[in-house]
């Protein structure tokens, strides 16, 4: 058996040398510099291999907004328009979303499994990807009555009357030599936008993330462009989304766009330093030292920031160290109470926490004078911090206040929330939780894992606990999700608009990229078998391996059955970013 | 989001309430004259038949049937609501045949067994919790090899720098037998730290022949067997946990089985009265 291999499977194996050369010839691909990439990942087998040349006619969808993107697109020829957020795009999401299918077992195949199910513990029948399994184009659905047909066969979603649906005024228009897609691309979010092909005829280049990294990686000059691509369109998008600017009218947000800043603090692959650091056993100091401060407490209240992705720690002073009080994440503001009371009161009161960024975190700031001249006179009342009294006054010395607070079911302990930072599992979305006060240790959560995946569990139920909380290894199913940076084939990717992240199981090379980068441990490598039960070996004798995790039981009807088989209410797939929910649950 | 006890108060006023039906509705049979040992019989067996359920919905986690914890939810509050049924059915009075006497027993067996573990399976997680987080049942043996393979080395160690033998005979005698395997004992189960006082008196008694070096191995010893005591007490309760359910299912099984003869018995014989 040959070991696979990144390229075994191309992204289209209709990527001739011929369209390589056309490409090696024209901008951005003229003006890189070829020798500067590696001899064993030239250039030219990166265009090979991860990109493609696709044909787009008028009113065909390129990329659908909430779906999960594993590739940026290079607009070759042509031009594309990006659907705002608007009334039209809401129109747009209805008749698209309603389209879609989510592929789960029918109720006969679903119970057949108990008894198709092998006892030879990770059987595979096939562990190499061949040309004929990515021959169809299973992305599409064919039950869409708005597909078509492009020159390859491969069936594609347009709009049939782009006038009836869709008002092009209330659209951004790309053209040729520009990059779109880049955004979810790399930073591993769902598509912001909606992008369908405005002329007759678009080429584009769709480039998969994996390639797009490499070039990015050897061309500072494709960095920067990209970059500065990804912050300009970031900023705008995430500022119309952002709930606290709804009540602005075009004019007034266009202000506070051009007053605000973009940042972005922390490493991109920001779980290689914060492995080391669990390495190190490094102190509690250490390791807050190593997030850098987006804002500090006692500095005057000057700048509201606004997390567009990643997460940050909220602390205060307390002794030599600092104590959490809480994280932000992804759409979450910071200092709003304090520059609201300096604005009422003509205050300087200055911040009373700090937020550091925790990993990779990319911030917002608008400054206070932008949101006092702009923002509060009209600010609706679900947005005025509760902690502001009739008189506008914070209550930030109200002993009595804070007490009953902390009462409060829906706070979390100091203790649980330090946990939860240091150990950044505010990163899962489908957090396995387990409250071993109630948990018998029946393992009937992993018997109904084992069930629903051919006989093969997928967590292990065990891992770090804080009190009777515990945080079992099971995929979290990240937001930020740093097991798909670096998979050489894609094969771990989201793959569904619910979120789940899983692995192709065919395309998987084994390489332990992703189980190495997983600072949770929670993707295993596991050596396949074949029908006789004997392990799988390639040419070397070497045994294959495939990485292995929770899938959420995206194929099963009756969803995560570690979750629904609990019989003590023991067990929830928990979305970390939902802290209300979080808090109920522990205080149950 | 309801709070357990919440979720506990619902359900006893639910239960509750349906008691009151039960007597409301036994008092106006009774009142009346009408037979209901065939209606109650046919309202129990359906109960039992509901009750058995739980564990073919454990068979099929895959499919959208609802929470395994609302069901056991179910079971055991349709399992109280049963035993009233039954007194209703027998006429609160006692069994006076062969079969009916082995029925009448099975069907408490059944409950008793039910009730127990369902009170065990609440206090034993938190105590499992204070002895060492989670543990896999499976995983016990393993984690106790490990333990004895540490202490045996460090008793090998210090026989080759002390040269003397008291801690490795001490362990002999003492210690051998309780890192051998996990011990199950009851004693546990109550919170009982006289194995761990029986093992520290000795270790006590044992330290005042040893030297410096000896005293510092013996404090590691420590160490190991207040883990393994850990170990044991998971071993307990997980024992218990795991196999109170093989008295509770077939037993369950058995009174479905011989509940459906004893009514098809009664169904036959329905003419004579």
């Amino acid at each position: 058996m040959e070991r696979p291999q990144r390229w075994d499977v191309p992204f289209d194996f209709n990527m001739t040398d011929g369209d390589v050369s056309y490409l090696m010839g024209i901008a951005p691909f003229n003006d890189i510099e070829e020798q500067k990439f590696p001899k064993n990942l030239p250039l030219r087998d990166i265009v090979k291999n991860d990109t493609r040349i696709v044909n787009f006619k008028r009113g065909d969808i390129v990329v659908k907004e909430g779906d999960y993107g594993n590739s940026a697109f290079f607009i070759l020829e042509g031009d594309v328009r990006v659907v705002l957020h608007n009334d039209y795009s809401e129109k747009l999401e209805k008749i698209l979303l309603q389209k879609q299918e989510i592929k789960r077992r029918g109720i006969f195949s679903s119970i057949f499994q108990l008894f198709t199910n092998s006892k030879i513990a990770e059987l595979r029948k096939r562990v190499r990807a061949s040309k004929n399994a990515f021959s169809d184009n299973k992305e599409s659905d064919e039950s869409l009555a708005s597909l078509r047909e492009d020159e390859s066969g491969n069936k594609r979603l347009f709009l049939q009357d782009i006038p009836g649906i869709l008002n092009e005024d209330k659209t951004v228009l790309i053209g040729a030599g520009e990059f779109f897609g880049e955004i979810s691309a790399l930073g591993r979010t769902p598509r912001s936008a909606t992008i369908y092909a405005s002329s007759e005829n678009t080429q584009l280049l769709e480039i998969k993330w994996q390639g797009l990294r490499d070039i990015r990686k050897y061309t500072p000059a494709i960095k920067e462009h990209i970059d500065n691509l990804y912050r300009e369109r970031s900023l705008e998008t995430h500022l119309k989304e952002s709930e606290i600017f709804a009540h602005l009218s075009e004019g007034d947000l266009k202000k506070v766009a051009d007053a605000t800043i973009f940042k972005s603090l922390g490493s991109f692959e920001w779980f290689s330093s914060y492995q080391k650091l669990i390495k190190k056993e490094a102190d509690a100091n250490s390791r807050l030292n190593d997030e850098p401060p987006i804002i500090e407490q006692g500095v005057i209240a000057e700048d509201l920031v606004l997390i567009r992705s990643g997460f940050a720690r909220i602390s205060e002073k307390s002794g030599n160290g600092h104590r959490t009080k809480g994280y932000l994440g992804k759409g979450q503001i910071f200092g709003l109470r304090e520059i609201y009371h300096n604005w009422i009161e003509k205050d300087d009161m200055p911040f009373q926490d700090t937020i550091r960024a925790v990993g990779h975190t990319d911030i917002l700031i608008v400054p206070s004078y932008v949101l006092e001249e702009i923002v509060f006179p009209n600010l609706p009342k679900k947005f005025i911090p509760k902690d502001i009294g009739r008189s506008g006054k914070l209550n930030f010395s109200n002993q009595k206040h804070i007490t009953k607070r902390d009462k409060d079911k829906s706070r979390i302990r100091t203790e649980v929330l330090e946990f939860i930072v240091e150990k950044r599992y505010m990163n899962g979305q489908k957090t396995m939780m387990i409250n071993l006060d109630r948990c018998t240790r029946c393992d009937d959560c992993v018997q109904a894992c084992s069930v629903s995946h051919g006989g093969n569990p997928r967590f292990v139920r065990q891992g770090e606990h804080v009190g009777s909380l515990m945080v079992a290894n099971a995929c979290m199913h990240c937001q930020d999700p740093v097991c798909m940076i670096g998979c050489p084939t894609g094969a771990i990717g989201r793959n569904s608009s619910e979120g789940q992240i899983t692995i192709n199981d065919i395309t998987c090379i084994g390489c332990q990229t992703c189980a190495n980068s997983c600072p949770y441990e929670n993707i295993k490598m596991v050596q396949v078998k074949d029908q006789q039960g004997a392990f799988v070996l390639d040419g070397n004798n070497r045994p294959i391996l495939k990485a292995t995790k929770c899938d959420l039981c995206i194929e099963q009807m009756g969803g995560p059955a570690c979750e629904t088989s609990c019989p003590h209410d023991a067990l929830v797939r928990m979305d970390m970013t939902d802290r209300n929910r979080l808090a109920k649950w522990i205080n149950r | 989001m309801l709070t357990f006890d919440s979720k506990r108060y619902l359900s006893l006023f639910t239960l509750f309430m349906a008691f009151v039906g039960l007597y409301f509705l036994y008092c106006y049979w009774e009142n009346n004259l009408i037979s209901y040992h065939l209606k109650t019989g046919f309202a129990l067996f359906g109960i039992i038949f509901f009750l058995i359920l739980l564990n073919i919905r454990k068979k099929f986690p895959f499919l959208p049937l609802g929470k395994v914890s609302t069901w056991l939810r179910l079971h055991v509050y349709f399992a109280y609501f049963g035993i009233g049924l039954f007194f209703v059915h027998t006429g609160f009075r006692l069994p006076n045949g062969v079969f009916e006497t082995f029925l009448y027993v099975l069907y408490f067996l059944v409950n008793i067994s039910g009730v127990f573990g369902i009170w065990f399976s609440r206090i034993a997680p938190s105590r499992m919790t204070d002895s060492g987080g989670s543990m896999i049942y499976e995983a016990i043996p393993g984690f106790i090899y490990d333990q004895r393979v540490q202490v045996e080395n460090l008793l090998l160690d210090n026989i080759k720098n002390s040269r003397q033998s008291t801690l490795s005979d001490f362990y002999l005698v003492r210690l051998k037998k309780y890192f051998a395997k996990p011990l199950f004992r009851w004693g546990l189960l109550f919170n009982s730290g006289h194995s761990l006082r029986e093992l520290n008196d000795h270790m006590d008694r044992v330290s005042r022949y040893l030297n410096k070096d000896e005293s510092e191995t013996l404090d590691e010893m420590r160490f190991f067997v207040s883990e393994k005591l850990n170990l044991d007490i998971h071993f307990t309760y997980l024992t218990i946990l795991k196999y109170w359910m093989f008295l509770h299912i077939p037993l369950s099984y058995a009174l479905l089985f011989f509940g459906l003869y004893h009514g098809v018995l009664a169904y036959s014989f329905v003419g004579v009265h």
